[in-house]
Parts: C-alpha cells; sequence; structure tokens
C-alpha cells in the first residue's frame, strides 16, 4: 500500500526550493562587489601601460624627427612594430619582464570613403576568450607605403589621418 | 492512513521566509559594513596609481612663496619642507617625459631621508593619513642600474597585478637627457674665432666668449617649420634648469706652432692658462646672484684636459677644457634674455731667438672679440641636441 511518509509535498517544496535559490542568487550578488572591483583594476592597469606604451611610441626621440609608430605605419613596418611595442609594453624595471599579449591594427580611410584595417602586428591571434581592453592612438601619417596604395599613388601622399588600435590581455 | 510526519506546515514557511528575508537584507549590508577595512587591495592599487600619475604627469611644486623649483632646493630642513609635491613631468604639457634632474634630486637618498628623520617621500608623493609603505623604481634603457627610493617588496616579485598583496602600477615614459656642445677646430675656421692673422693679432690676454641666449631658446621655435609644437618643452633647450656641457678641444692646434727652432733656437713654450670665468645675464637680481647661496657649486664647473673633478682658476691647460653647468646653474637668469660666459685666456709664448732677444710674446689664440660670441642654440651641427630615451618607473604601495 502505498503511503506518503518521507515525501516532500509539491507545492511546499517547490517554495522552499524557491526561496533558498532566491536567497543564495541574492547573497551571491551581493558579495560580488570584490570581483567587480579587483577587474576593473587589472583592467585599469593594463588600459595604463599600453596607453603609455603607444604614446611613447608616438613621440620622437628628438624634436625634428618623426616617431617611431608614425615611420611604422607609413611603412607598413608589422616586424618594427613587433620589436618596439613588446619591449616597451613588457619592460620592467628589475629583471623579468612582464608578459603582455598584444594585437594591433590600423584604421584609414580610402579614397573611396570607405574605412579600411590592416593588421599590423600581435604576440599571438586573439581566439575569443581574452579578457582584452582596447587602446588607441590617432597619427598623420604621409606618404604612406601600404599594399593599396598602387591604386590611389596620390593620395597616399597626402597627409591624412589613420588610427591605430591595440588590443591587449594576459593569458 | 496519511499522516502529517515529513510535510512542511505553512507556520515554518513562514517563520522561514522571514528570516530568509532578515538574513539577504544583513547579508547585502556586509560588504558595505567592511568595505572600509577590508578593501586595502582595492585601496593601494588606487594610491600607486595616484602616485604613478603625480610621479609621471606632474611637474612638482613648492609652497606658493618660494620661487625657485623644487628640485633646486637645498639641502636644508626649512627648504625640504617648502616642498609641496614631488613630481619628475618636465611640464605639465608634456606627461611622461621626465626631467633628468628632477630624477636625480628625487632619486637622491641623501637629501629626502627615507624612512628615517623626515618623511619626505610618504609627505610629498603618497599623501593620505594612513602610513603606507611604497617603493618607486626606475629604469632609462641603456644604463645598467635601476635608481629606486622606498622599502623592500613583500613577498616574492611575480605578482604584477592586483591580488599581490601590494597595489601597483607601471608608467612607461622617456627621460629627457641634457644638450651639450663641442667647440672644435673646425668650428675655430668656421667662425673665425681666432684674432687676425697679422702681428698685431699676437696679443696676450684673448678673450672668447659663449652666449646661451635663453630668450630664443625658451620662447623660440626649435625647428623651422615647427613639429610638435605641444611637446615643445619635451625637446627645448632649457638653460635655467637644464645641464649644459661645453667642451672645448685641441686649444694647441689654434693657430698652428710657428717652428722657431729652424733658426737655431729651442722651439717654441706656449703657455695657456685659463685665468677667468665671468658671467652676464639679463638677471633682474644682477648676474648669478640671485642663486641662493651654497646651492649650486658656482664654483666647481671647470674640467681640464679630461680630468673628473673640477679645478678652480687659474689653470693652466694643455688640450682641452669642459664646462659643466649643473641643472640650475642659471635658474636666476631672465628667461626673456642671454646669457654671456666670458672665458679670459692668458696665452703667451716663451721665443728665445727674437731680434730683441728671449722674451715672452702674445701669440693667436681663441678669441671672438672681433666676431661675436659663439652662440649656443638649436642648430644640430653645432649643438648635440636633447634626446628622449625610453625608461619605466614602477611604483608598488601597501
Amino acid at each position: 500500500m502505498v503511503n506518503s511518509e518521507g515525501q516532500l509535498f509539491t507545492i511546499e517544496g517547490i517554495a522552499a526550493a524557491l526561496i533558498l535559490l532566491v536567497t543564495v542568487y541574492l547573497v551571491m550578488n551581493a558579495t560580488s562587489i570584490y570581483t567587480a572591483g579587483d577587474t576593473h583594476i587589472n583592467d585599469m592597469q593594463l588600459e595604463v601601460i599600453g596607453s603609455d606604451a603607444l604614446k611613447m611610441m608616438n613621440t620622437p626621440v628628438v624634436g625634428a624627427n618623426m616617431s617611431p609608430l608614425v615611420t611604422i605605419v607609413q611603412n607598413d613596418d608589422g616586424a618594427a612594430f613587433y620589436t618596439i611595442f613588446n619591449n616597451t609594453l613588457n619592460n620592467r624595471t628589475g629583471s623579468q619582464s612582464d608578459k603582455i599579449q598584444f594585437m594591433a591594427n590600423v584604421s584609414y580611410v580610402r579614397q573611396d570613403g570607405t574605412v579600411n584595417t590592416t593588421p599590423l602586428n600581435s604576440s599571438r591571434p586573439i581566439y575569443g576568450g581574452e579578457h582584452a581592453v582596447h587602446i588607441s592612438q590617432w597619427i598623420i601619417t604621409e606618404n604612406r607605403q601600404y599594399p593599396d596604395c598602387f591604386a590611389y599613388p596620390n593620395y597616399c601622399k597626402t597627409k591624412h589621418a589613420a588610427l591605430v588600435e591595440v588590443l591587449l590581455w594576459r593569458d | 492512513m496519511t499522516d502529517d510526519s515529513g510535510i512542511l506546515s505553512v507556520d515554518f514557511l513562514v517563520g522561514f521566509t522571514i528570516f530568509m528575508v532578515a538574513f539577504i537584507w544583513v547579508a547585502t549590508l556586509v560588504p558595505n559594513l567592511f568595505l572600509g577595512v577590508s578593501s586595502h587591495g582595492v585601496d593601494f592599487d588606487a594610491v600607486a596609481y595616484r602616485t604613478g600619475v603625480i610621479l609621471a604627469e606632474d611637474p612638482g611644486a613648492t609652497e606658493q612663496i618660494v620661487t625657485t623649483p623644487w628640485e633646486f632646493q637645498p639641502d636644508t630642513l626649512t627648504a625640504n619642507s617648502s616642498i609641496a609635491r614631488f613630481g619628475l613631468a618636465v611640464s605639465k604639457e608634456t606627461p611622461n617625459i621626465l626631467s633628468e634632474a628632477k630624477i636625480n634630486s628625487f632619486f637622491n637618498k641623501n637629501r629626502y631621508r627615507y624612512p628615517f628623520v623626515y618623511n619626505d617621500y610618504r609627505n610629498k608623493i603618497i599623501f593620505g593619513d594612513y602610513p603606507y609603505r611604497f617603493n618607486v623604481s626606475l629604469s632609462v634603457a641603456g644604463e645598467n642600474t635601476t635608481d629606486y627610493v622606498g622599502d623592500v617588496l613583500p613577498g616574492t616579485d611575480t605578482g604584477l597585478v592586483s591580488g599581490s598583496n601590494y597595489g601597483y602600477i607601471r608608467r612607461e615614459v622617456k627621460v629627457k637627457h641634457f644638450s651639450n656642445a663641442t667647440i672644435d677646430p673646425t668650428d675655430y675656421q668656421k667662425f673665425k674665432m681666432t684674432n687676425g692673422d697679422d702681428k698685431y693679432g699676437n696679443v696676450t690676454f684673448n678673450e672668447f666668449s659663449i652666449m646661451i641666449n635663453a630668450d630664443k631658446l625658451v620662447n623660440g621655435n626649435i625647428t623651422d617649420p615647427v613639429t610638435n609644437p605641444n611637446y615643445k618643452a619635451a625637446y627645448q633647450i632649457d638653460p635655467l634648469h637644464d645641464k649644459i656641457i661645453i667642451n672645448i678641444t685641441d686649444l694647441d692646434k689654434i693657430p698652428p706652432r710657428p717652428v722657431w727652432s729652424a733658426i737655431g733656437g729651442s722651439g717654441p713654450t706656449p703657455n695657456i692658462n685659463l685665468t677667468k670665468v665671468t658671467f652676464w645675464t639679463g638677471s633682474p637680481y644682477g648676474g648669478l646672484a640671485g642663486i641662493p647661496a651654497g646651492q649650486v657649486p658656482h664654483l666647481n664647473f671647470t674640467y681640464d684636459d679630461g680630468n673628473s673633478t673640477p679645478v678652480n682658476l687659474p689653470v693652466t691647460l694643455k688640450q682641452n677644457v669642459t664646462f659643466i653647468f649643473e641643472p640650475g646653474f642659471f635658474v636666476a637668469a631672465n628667461s626673456r634674455g642671454a646669457i654671456y660666459i666670458n672665458l679670459t685666456f692668458g696665452v703667451d709664448e716663451y721665443a728665445q731667438d727674437l731680434p730683441l732677444g728671449p722674451r715672452n710674446q702674445g701669440m693667436q689664440f681663441l678669441n671672438n672679440t672681433r666676431t661675436g660670441p659663439w652662440d649656443y642654440n638649436y642648430n644640430v651641427t653645432e649643438v648635440t641636441q636633447p634626446v628622449l630615451r625610453d625608461a619605466v618607473m614602477e611604483v608598488a604601495v601597501w
């Protein structure tokens, strides 16, 4: 014969479960304030280091020269970008260097008005799971040597703006 | 028959719900309750960031009544207390470009005593009531040493980011190095810097003057056309605040020595003395008197023939002389005027085979009284311009 001993009655059981779940959810939500703050600080540090590095690359060594970044973008010299940016980005005062990964692109407006984005270089490909921060620097280029310039040689000789964008993340 | 054992009663549910609501309410308050005391990690990072910004982006400041920049304050308790804030930037307009003079002053451990008597660093870069411990280090590319002040970092240095046991920030910066100039035989010819080649050019006192036109250097254009107008302070020569180095080389070659021994006499024995160096500036204080006594070594700037210790005048020179004017040497000069450095050389040569018998006679030498002073300017062929070197600064606070 079937009896009801040891059986949880439906309505009360569901109600209790819901109350417990809501409680856990709210408590977790309330205490996660620490995590949010810490993530923000990691992002802030990466952003400061990255934007410093890009800004310093865009600072000429002597007043009359072009900055290394402008020279690199004009010559589309990804190898030089990797060397200088990686060195500036991961340089530390101690003997150990840092291990920040990066991926850089350059965007500019073509003669037909469309925006073209070309990769500059990266320390490794980005797969999508990384928690990356974004930094950028506007530069003025002149006489750019991009692959598409053969179609518009005169256009590439004039001064125009380009945007260097870099994604930074730690593995 | 069914009984009610194992069944939650409505009373219990009501009681449990009230308890849970109360619990949730308290739990929501808890993080706020402890935010002030338990979030040092967040606080340390914020303080480290603030300190990094002050050092990298701010030129520093003194109390308003003091006009001399903080890096030139003498090493006294009063002067140290007149410094409101350390900051290493060349100017407010050029963040992340650091001044070498400020770096040298900031990392001078004999001056701002940490952590002993005066506690200057804590009051002038860290701020705040909590007695933070800190470490600031700076490493310049191409230099083997790392400058640092503060305590030894806690734990092993692998943290790098927040979550380690100290707050941390890193700033990528550039250090502005000083300019220098070398005056050599090419310049002697190019600028006609010797007295005439006739017999009247043989004099025993030669005056040679160097002009550092502060007005042109500070207020004029560095290049024509102007490049990087917003970053002017990063590339300009600022004689009032920068170190100035002037080398004069190959003094024994001006002009080529005549060969007397052919007539039978002994060769000439030229005697080159630097007898006097005087300064004239367009300073409202008159000369260099505006600089507080003992602050800048106004005597020790002459280095003869590559020696590393300065000499007092008069000095006998063989070949070269170097003048090193430390940062702040001309700080009281007028930035709207020019600084003149006048060198007096006592030069003669002893000749034995002259018609009138052996005697000292004058000779031609470095002398630009006829042609005008040699100009310390932005011409890259005459003066090595200031360059910016990569550097990295790290601030840790705990």
